[in-house]
Order: C-alpha cells, then structure tokens, then sequence
C-alpha cells in the first residue's frame, strides 16, 4: 500500500467550553466554569438569527464553535454559496436532546421541534444554511475522544480536491454514560477552519496513514485539542517553501 | 489512482434475511411492509413499517445488535486489518426507553459507536473503526468516503455496515412531523401521502485491486463515482430546485469521468413523500434524458431504512447489474406527472454498463454513487 501523506493550513480556531468560549483574538471568560455555557445568538453571531435560538443545547454547542472559527479564519457570512465541508466528531452526539424528545413522547405529545433536532447532524444543516455552505457534512461517531478520525476525512476532503476549505472539529455534550471513557469526553465544542493554501495560518497540519498526525511537519499531535494547544500561539505567517 | 472494487455484498430487510430474498421479492413485485405489532400505534399517523422477522426477541440489549449479528455472520472472510465504517442514524435508541431516568446512568449502548465497537468485536478486526451519521444518506456517505481512501491508497479495504431499526422513538418522530403515510408508501405515485418506516441492514466490503486479488475475490462491480452536497436550504425539507442533489450528482460523474448520458438507470431515494419526490423527478428529467433513462424505488416495498437505506441501495444495484434487470417500484400505480415513462411499475431490463444511486436526507444531505459493472 501507498503511504499518502496530506496536508492542509489551519487558518482559524473557534470553541465553547466550561472555562469560556470564542477564538484566539475575541475570548469570552465565564466566571462560573462548572456547566456550559447557555449560548445566545448575540454572543455569536453579528446579525440576529432567529433559528439560532429553537436549535437544541447540542447544536448550539457546535454552531457557536464553528460561528467563532468562520470568524477567526476571515470568512464572512454572504449570500454566495461556499464550497466549504464540514466534519463533526462526537461520541455522547445528542443524546441529552434524543432524552428530551423521549420525555414528550412518554407524555403522548411527541414534539416535532424537538425531533428535529434528534440527529446529531443536525447543526452542520444549521451551519450549511446560515453561511450557504453545499460541501460535504457528515458526523463520525467513534469512542476515541480524540477526534483524528474527523481530521483524516478532512484532509481527505482538500487533498482529492472535494473543497478547499474544510471545518473539522468536535462537539459533545456533558452526559455521563455506562462507557468506560466517558470519563475522558471533554464536553464543550472545537472547531478549525482548514484550508488548501494560505499565506496566514497557524501552521501546517499533515497525516500519514490512519494513526499519524502532525502539527508543522513535525510536532506528533494526540488529538483535536492537543493541536488546539499547539496552534495557541499568536497566529504568524506562514510562507511556503 | 486505486480502482475501488466491491467484493461482497449482504443485506437483511423486511422482506428476507439475504439479499437474494430482497431482489427476487422485489422482482415478483412483493412487499415486505404489515402493520406493526411491536408498540401500540392506535396515536400515530400509521400502523404500518417495514419489520424485520425474529428481532422482536430481544430484551437487554438493543435490537441493533440482533441485526448486526444477522448481518454479519452471512459474511464470508473478513481480514482483521479491514477498516470498518459502520452508517446508523439512531442505532441503540430503543434501550432509551428503559433508560429514561436522569439520576441514572445512561447505558452505553445508546451511543453509535457501541455499534461499530460490536461489530469490530464480533468480526475480531484490529481497528474499532467510526460510524458515519447523516440522515438518510449516511451509509451512502459511508460507501463514498471508504471508496475514497481506498482511492487515495490511505487503506486497502474497507467493510461498510449499515444498520436501523423501527424504534417507537424514531416513529412517533416521524408522525409527530406529519411525514408518515396512513398506507403504504407509494413512491412517484400522485396520490402518495408520505414515507412508511422500515428497518434493514446491509454490509459491503470494498477493496484496491491488489487486496482483492490477493484474496482471491472476484470483483462484483466497481465504484467509479461518488459525490456528496448539501442545499443549504432547509433543515428538514428538500431544496425544491434539487440543487444539492444535482451538485451531488455532478459531481460523482465528474468523478467517473462519465457524462450524465452515460447513465441509463437511476435507483432514486424515493420516500413517498411529495417534496422529495418531486424533487427527484425534476432533477432526473433535467440532467438526464427521459426517454432513455429508467428509475425506481425500494421503498415502497421495504419501507425507508433510514441510514441503512443507502447501503441497502448500493447491494441491490449490484444484484441489479448482474442480473441486467431494475424490479419495479411497489405501490407505484396512478403515475405522478412527468414520471411516466422514467419510474418503473414493473421489473425492466438494465442497459448500460453504469448505475446511479442516489439518497438525501434531514439537513440538506445528498449523496450519489455510481456503479459500473466488472
């Protein structure tokens, strides 16, 4: 078999966690970092949007993350449609949103608002819809907490040349279940913006085979946060060779 | 470039335990579709689903399981270093009922990957594998990013596994947004009144050329394209202009390096719904020509799998090939305007070397794939 190596710029960074949310150049602390955060459509989104606030807490949850990237990575929201794809990770899904469904059909009232929302797909649609996006969407469901399988498929997506730009993150909920790594789920939601070319970016991420991921050729990255991490840097400039 | 090949191909639905059962039940123009004893229906739309027999057994654990392992024992070899995709939309979602209380802890088996986990497990693979979730197109997303990866020489062969079940949650769901029809499905058909649930599974191994030569397989069919899209339009309605789906489409000849033309056979998603429905039958008489093409619809027959269905799709359209025959759309009899001479009522003979298959679903999701005989 052939060793592929691919390769994309991350060009922006968004998130929702206990501790706060936003991305490297607008960071909004909380002072109560136990729960997450109740998001509001204003603390996002520059114009009012209405279907913001029936989406359920998860969507919210991963909206918000990939409103902050869009922003981070300087691609406004316009009536042109992007070829932009997006990729979401998740082990709890919404599952606290398929429990609140349930608890209105034991009440013999199903909601239909609230089935809606039972996909855990459901806010990559939200975000194709706001910011016109008709790329690729989809979510993997894995019990590794660390997202590189979804960071895989994106590089995948901008080396076969799908799109160019990809969003790639995670999103979960803070619901506890009977897996033994439910312990290791960090709640909350990430997102980056990466992209073919860029000329201002946070570095290079690449991936050999399934395991192998790297940060700036060759820094060894154990997952979506830990790259996080290592992009937190004041984003420079990156020139190519 | 790898050539992507399939080289197994299974499936369990309501109308049999293999494959062999759903296409020849489709081609003597059977249905699989009865009215549901599992929960009490007497407050939902509809009575009737697509079920599978012998699941119903099932108590502690969730009836995905049962299926998954109906599925998977009818697999021949499976190497321990395939990388699995499994596509469910909701999966365990039936232990949720039991599961209802908030102090208590919730029980793995709610969460997608206790799906793929089992399945990894029970074939003993070395890798615990990811499933895809995307609505109603998620195994044909599955299929489309496995033929990738095999393309681009980052694995060598992939096993998709697609699985739903009807759940008393994802039906009351489904009536509660009025999508349900109180008969049978009846795709393409004027007087249809909406989609009638069913479950199912399947399971399709893809490999490069030198993995399956290796094993000695003789290739069923290849995948030459593949494209995914998204409206952008509406969360849980189709766009009616069929952008996305065109795009999908467009693109998976694109990648075929095909030309629309080539395509003589389409098995459409075709849920019975109006919109979707119609949205199907514009795009298939805008980019292809009517009086060349045929189509149809499985659901009808079978009910709609959800994230199973386009697995399902893709193992029929292989049977398809190989048979040169396309069966029929079950329920399709007062023609919906413009379908006339594309849908068919009855079995038809296959032309062309190519097949398309396509499915959309809640969020705007389209997906295509083309399938090119060996």
């Amino acid at each position: 078999m052939n060793e592929r190596k691919m390769e994309a710029f991350i060009t922006g960074i968004g998130w929702v966690s206990k501790e706060s949310m936003g991305h490297t150049n607008r960071i909004q602390p909380f002072d109560q970092s136990t729960i997450l955060p109740e998001i509001k459509g204003k603390d996002i989104l520059d114009h009012p949007h209405k279907p913001f606030g029936r989406m359920d807490s998860f969507s919210k949850l991963g909206f918000a993350a990939i409103a902050f990237a869009m922003n981070d990575a300087g691609i406004k929201k316009d009536e042109k449609k992007k070829n932009v794809s997006m990729i979401a990770s998740t082990v709890t899904g919404c599952l606290e949103t398929d429990i609140n469904f349930q608890k209105t059909m034991l009440k013999k009232l199903p909601s239909p608002a609230i089935f809606a929302y039972t996909l855990a797909t459901s806010f990559l649609g939200e975000a194709s819809i706001y910011f016109g996006l008709t790329g690729e969407s989809f979510v993997i469901n894995e019990k590794e907490t660390n997202g590189l399988k979804g960071l895989l498929m994106a590089l995948e997506i901008i080396n076969s040349g799908v799109s160019d730009i990809v969003l790639c993150g995670t999103c979960n909920s803070d619901i506890k279940t009977t897996n033994a790594d439910s312990r290791s789920i960090r709640p909350g939601s990430l997102f980056f913006v990466i992209e073919k070319e860029s000329f201002h970016s946070y570095g290079i991420v690449t991936s050999t085979l399934l395991e192998n991921f790297y940060y700036q050729k060759d820094t060894k990255i154990t997952g979506l946060y830990d790259l996080a991490q290592k992009c937190s840097t004041k984003k420079h400039k990156h020139y190519k060779d | 470039m790898n050539t992507v090949y399939i080289t197994q191909t299974k499936a369990v639905t309501s109308m049999g335990p293999d494959l062999e059962s759903l296409y020849n039940g489709l081609i003597d123009q059977k249905s699989g579709i009865a009215k549901i004893t599992r929960f009490n229906t007497s407050s939902y739309t509809s009575p009737w689903a697509g079920i599978i027999d012998g699941l119903d057994h099932t108590k502690r654990r969730s009836k995905i399981f049962k299926l998954s392992d109906m599925l998977t024992r009818q697999l021949c070899a499976v190497e321990n270093n395939t990388f699995l995709i499994s596509a469910s939309t909701k999966a365990g979602i039936d232990m949720l009922e039991n599961n209802i209380q908030e102090s208590e802890m919730l029980s793995k088996d709610l969460l997608l990957s206790s799906l793929t986990e089992y399945i990894a497990s029970k074939l003993k693979l070395n890798n615990k594998g990811i499933n895809i979730d995307c609505a109603c197109a998620s195994s044909t997303i599955a299929v489309a990013k496995a033929a990738s990866l095999i393309q681009m020489g980052v694995v060598d062969s992939v096993l998709i596994c697609c699985m739903d079940i009807v759940s008393q949650f994802v039906f009351s769901g489904f009536s509660a947004l009025g999508a349900m029809s109180d008969e049978p499905a009846r795709p393409f058909d004027k007087n249809r009144k909406g989609l009638t649930l069913g479950e199912g599974a399947a399971a399709i191994m893809l490999m490069n050329e030198e993995k399956a030569r290796h094993h000695g397989n003789t290739p069923l069919a290849i995948i030459t394209g593949w494209g995914i899209a998204s409206d952008a339009a509406h969360l849980t309605a189709p766009a009616k202009n069929g952008d996305g789906l065109k795009l999908a489409i467009e693109k998976a000849c694109k990648k075929a390096k095909i030309s629309a033309n080539d395509i003589h056979a389409v098995n459409t998603h075709g849920t019975g719904t109006k919109y979707n429905d119609s949205m199907e039958i514009n795009v298939i008489r805008s980019m292809f020509n009517p009086n060349k093409v045929i189509a149809n619809s499985i659901k009808g027959a079978i009910g709609h799998t959800l994230g199973a269905a386009g697995g399902i799709e893709i193992a029929l359209c292989v049977k398809m090939l190989e048979k040169e025959m396309m069966p029929g759309t079950f329920g399709f009899l007062d023609p919906e305007k413009g379908s006339e001479k594309i849908i068919c009522p009855d079995a038809r003979p296959l032309t062309g070397d190519f097949i398309l298959t396509t499915n959309s679903g809640f969020g705007g999701t389209n997906a295509a794939i083309i399938l090119k005989k060996t």
